[in-house]
């Protein structure tokens, strides 16, 4: 297996392909990967930073207002990506090196399936919560490409609400401490402020979430209940 | 190191409670060890992980083989023949070389045949990558046990 470096010259490779098709500004980087380049962003320790997976995920904010038309898998061929089409019909484009999931938050009610994004030629996976990360998204600059994170006050929360719905432990604790370290970076920061406000705007039952998630972190409990 | 320090710890604790109650030491060692290393186990991230991306290997092993085997067979190549360039499509067959008169063919074409060519070298270096994963990934999950 190659090394990390490797992994991320070939991320950067896979963004600036994106970029130069116009197509990034459409995603924001989800998942373990935004562990990686927030912690670019921020000055601040953010620890499990190396646990990132193959897997990266990109948001797609707007899934029916995509500005440009592109054929993202078209954009990746030559790299060596294949397309891989999931049960349910969810499309994933993969490469030793990376696999790219394309997400969307569910909108409505309904089982979490997929949302064709006619412009991209691709569908994405329709999932709950994911509303929340598309809030005062954040723009970093890295390695030559302009990536669309969401906020970390957002990224931290919803990584404590969807550490509850984990059946597996080992991702539990990956999203909980993930969450606890973006959290914890934000309030090194000085905006704990903004912590306890996101959280006191969400619904009733997903704080009861995100405060059982939060068990054992004393310093953040402490945060949210200081409003 | 860590879980071996906490094991000894817990193992004195427990030696201590077995002369107590008259328990034979060894097996309440191995015994302690065993459910120790279980729990610990079932919530170590690197593990979780490694089996995540076994798994994930695995199925991109199959589908990079189906790619390979979606691919056109052979390449063309071009043979000036008394001025004229005439195409032949290149293949193995039975482990002999065959060329198959193509004729004339499109420039359109000709590049499609190049590009197929290009995947086709493109998706074998991946795939012997991908074995180099699952051989790796074996190896980690193994020397800690399934």
């Amino acid at each position: 297996m190659k090394g990390e470096n490797s992994q991320v010259n070939f991320c950067l490779e896979v963004l600036k392909r994106l970029q130069s098709g116009g197509v990034l500004d459409e995603f924001l980087l989800i998942g373990s990967w935004y562990g990686y380049f927030y912690s670019m962003h921020t000055s601040n320790d953010i620890p499990r930073t190396y646990l990132k997976t193959r897997d990266m995920d990109f948001l797609i904010a707007n899934p029916g207002k995509v500005r440009k038309p592109v054929d993202v898998a078209g954009l990746l061929k030559d790299l060596g990506f294949i397309v891989e089409v999931r049960g349910e019909g969810v499309t994933r484009l993969v490469h030793p090196e990376l696999m790219l999931d394309f997400l969307a938050p569910e909108k409505g009610r309904g089982g979490e399936g997929y949302i064709p994004i006619k412009g991209l030629g691709i569908n994405a996976s329709s999932i709950r919560f994911l509303t929340m990360l598309t809030q005062n998204s954040i723009k970093i600059r890295y390695g030559g490409v302009t990536v669309k994170l969401p906020n970390p006050v957002n990224f931290g929360l919803h990584k404590i609400l969807i550490s509850s719905r984990r059946t597996k432990k080992d991702k539990l604790e990956r999203d909980r401490e993930l969450g606890f370290g973006v959290l914890r970076s934000v309030i090194a920061d000085g905006e704990s402020e903004k912590i306890a406000e996101l959280f006191h705007s969400l619904p009733p039952k997903w704080r009861k979430a995100i405060l059982a998630g939060l068990k054992g972190a004393d310093d953040l409990l402490e945060v949210l209940s200081g409003k | 190191m860590q879980s071996i320090l906490v094991t000894k710890q817990v193992c004195g604790y427990w030696q201590l409670f077995g002369n107590y109650v008259g328990y034979g030491k060894l097996p309440c060692i191995v015994l302690i060890y065993a459910l120790y290393m279980v729990t610990k186990r079932s919530i170590n991230p690197m593990r979780g992980i490694a089996v995540e991306e076994l798994g994930n290997t695995r199925r991109m092993l199959v589908q990079y083989k189906k790619a390979i085997a979606g691919l056109p067979v052979g390449a063309l190549i071009a043979k000036r023949i008394k001025g004229h360039i005439y195409y032949y499509l290149e293949y193995r067959e039975g482990g002999r070389y065959r060329f198959k008169y193509m004729g004339k063919v499109l420039p359109s074409e000709v590049a499609r045949y190049g590009e197929n060519k290009r995947l086709r070298a493109k998706y074998r270096n991946l795939l012997a990558s991908l074995r180099v994963q699952e051989k790796f990934l074996r190896k980690v999950l193994n020397e800690r046990g399934k």
